[in-house]
């Protein structure tokens, strides 16, 4: 006999071994295995509505959504440094349909008004 | 999604117990196998019951190994955690990992006596064996799967199958040379 042969016929005895040892699965395990076996059966025919399947979006996108949740109440309930106009208010600012150059030159009017108070003083 | 229930059924039942075994001597724990098969059995039918019922043999292996795949990495983060515990706490009355290693030999103390048959024997030796040499055998040679259906099941290249049948078919034969000469 030739080592093919031989291997052959190894491979042959390990498949029957492990065949006879399949078939004598002791009734407890066997039990248990049909019981999964429905229950995989059963969760296969309400597939379309399983709820879990919620829960099995990838966690990163829900801490991702968290931070750009806490991100965006900070800075929106932030109070305004020292010195500094609020964001909000920066916008209204510009956004107003004033003349800009009315802003630049308000020193001038004030001083304006102030020598026309004098002046008729 | 309809699914052909007794065609199933009928599947599932044929390969529940190979697959029982197959976790079985990755995991060496009843419990483990099981969830892994109950895992793979719900896959399949979730994901691929509406293919043709040819497919659904090659897919469950495949399935199967996945499972297995994510149960030994599972296991290894664990094992790496509890090491880190024990160095950590620095005891001496934890367990030695090294007593917990497998034997590549396949003889653990005390288990000279309960290899009373070759069936034991060659269990015993199967469960001794690296996990990727044992896929691969179990595939190869129980399951009767082709080197690339193996390859794809396993995820790995068809050299790499063909290097672990062959290292496992080398040590099984040596381990059992007394019951299969």
């Amino acid at each position: 006999m030739n080592e093919q042969d031989k291997e052959k016929r190894f491979i042959a005895n390990v498949k029957k071994a492990l065949d006879l040892d399949t078939e004598n699965l002791d009734a407890g395990t066997q039990s248990k295995l049909t019981r999964m076996r429905n229950q995989a059966l059963d969760a296969g025919e309400r597939k379309g509505f399983d709820i879990r399947q919620w829960f099995t979006l990838p966690v990163a996108a829900w801490a991702a959504t968290a931070c750009l949740i806490v991100l965006g109440l900070t800075v929106y309930l932030q109070e305004p440094a020292n010195g500094t106009t609020p964001l909000l208010e920066d916008i209204e600012l510009l956004a107003a349909e004033d003349n800009l150059e009315f802003y630049d030159g308000l020193e001038f009017y004030a001083w304006l008004a102030e020598e026309n108070i004098d002046a008729a003083g | 999604m309809r699914i052909d229930r007794p065609a199933m059924d009928d599947f599932l039942a044929s390969v529940e117990r190979k697959a029982f075994r197959i976790a079985g001597f990755a995991t060496r724990s009843e419990d483990e196998a099981l969830d892994i098969v109950q895992d793979a059995m719900i896959r399949l039918v979730k994901n691929y019951a509406t293919k043709p019922e040819t497919e659904w043999q090659p897919l469950f292996f495949q399935i199967l190994q996945n499972c297995i795949r994510d149960w030994a990495r599972k296991k290894k983060v664990r094992d790496q955690w509890n090491g880190l515990k024990n160095l950590w706490r620095g005891s001496e009355e934890d367990e030695d990992p090294i007593q917990t290693l497998a034997d590549p030999k396949g003889k653990h103390p005390g288990e000279h006596a309960a290899l009373k048959d070759s069936a034991t024997a060659l269990k015993s030796a199967v469960k001794a064996l690296p996990l990727r040499q044992q896929q691969a055998f179990l595939l190869r040679a129980w399951e009767e799967m082709s080197v690339a259906e193996t390859a794809h099941a396993m995820k790995c290249s068809e050299g790499s199958v063909k290097t672990h049948y062959s290292r496992a078919l080398h040590t099984l034969r040596n381990v059992l040379e007394d019951h299969w000469p």
